[in-house]
């Protein structure tokens, strides 16, 4: 990462230790130094994206890109009811 | 059972659109919303999303906060003329710690502070910030025509949480 500071451009946000964590120094150095745009399958794959929530899924039901906030939030409080009672079930442990 | 309270009735400007969602409406849907710009991040944006993110913290009724971008961008980065607002604060504290004052310091200061559950819903072109904030996040998610994109060499403008580390090792050795 000496590169980086010769040319006194610095990664911002703490990315030169995080990305290289998540995809490794040449990847990291591929979008931070290169400047090279990668899409959503590329961002899968380098460990920067969770998953990518298609369009349509298999049951036929599609909803507009736009509003992925609004299905993320509804999936993740499915998901996140477990979470919501881990502190009464550490109570009744306790 | 809907929650009303001050996180989602209180105005954010018109910088961001805060929203509790699901069926105990304990999931916070924060839109970045700039669309002249993109989504562009401005102090005022950085200002907005600290309060937020501070607010959400305290509140018992909140599991997570979901942030997502307004319109086709998720963010086109961070706003260059707030650039120009760091010589200000460097003028006023000639220390190294004057840089950690900036909103876009403490915005970053803030993401990394925060104890629930944080997670990024991508909805378009991610730029700079947009995709620096990411590895901060617990669970990233993103639509099937999301690009990602760094471009600080390009502009040779940076946020400066990482420079002041540097000047911080620098001067160590």
């Amino acid at each position: 990462m000496f590169s980086v500071s010769r040319i006194a451009i610095v990664p911002e946000f703490s990315s030169s230790v995080l990305f290289v964590e998540a995809m490794g120094l040449a990847r990291a150095n591929n979008l931070l130094l290169m400047g090279k745009q990668i899409n959503a399958n590329e961002a899968v794959s380098d460990r920067l994206v969770t998953e990518i929530v298609r369009n349509c899924d298999q049951s036929g039901d599609c909803f507009d890109e736009q509003s992925i906030g609004y299905k993320v939030c509804n999936d993740l409080d499915n998901q996140l009811l477990s979470l919501a009672h881990a502190d009464k079930t550490a109570k009744v442990r306790n | 059972m809907p929650h009303k309270d001050d996180i989602e009735g209180k105005s954010f400007g018109s910088t961001l659109k805060a929203t509790r969602l699901g069926k105990r409406c304990s999931i916070l849907g924060v839109a970045l919303h700039n669309p002249k710009k993109k989504n562009s991040f401005t102090d005022l944006q950085y200002e907005d999303l600290i309060r937020i993110l501070a607010l959400a913290g305290k509140e018992d009724s909140i599991d997570a906060i979901v942030i997502s971008g307004q319109g086709k961008y998720f963010t086109s980065g961070a706003d260059i003329g707030s650039f120009f607002g760091l010589a200000d604060y460097l003028e006023e504290d000639e220390t190294q710690g004057a840089i950690l004052k900036t909103p876009a310091a403490r915005f970053m200061t803030a993401m990394i502070d925060f104890e629930k559950v944080l997670v990024a819903a991508v909805n378009g072109p991610a730029i700079g910030i947009g995709v620096t904030l990411l590895p901060h996040c617990d669970l990233v998610y993103c639509t099937e025509n999301s690009t990602f994109w760094t471009p600080c060499e390009f502009f040779l403008a940076c946020d400066f949480f990482e420079i002041t580390l540097l000047v911080t090792v620098s001067s160590l050795v």
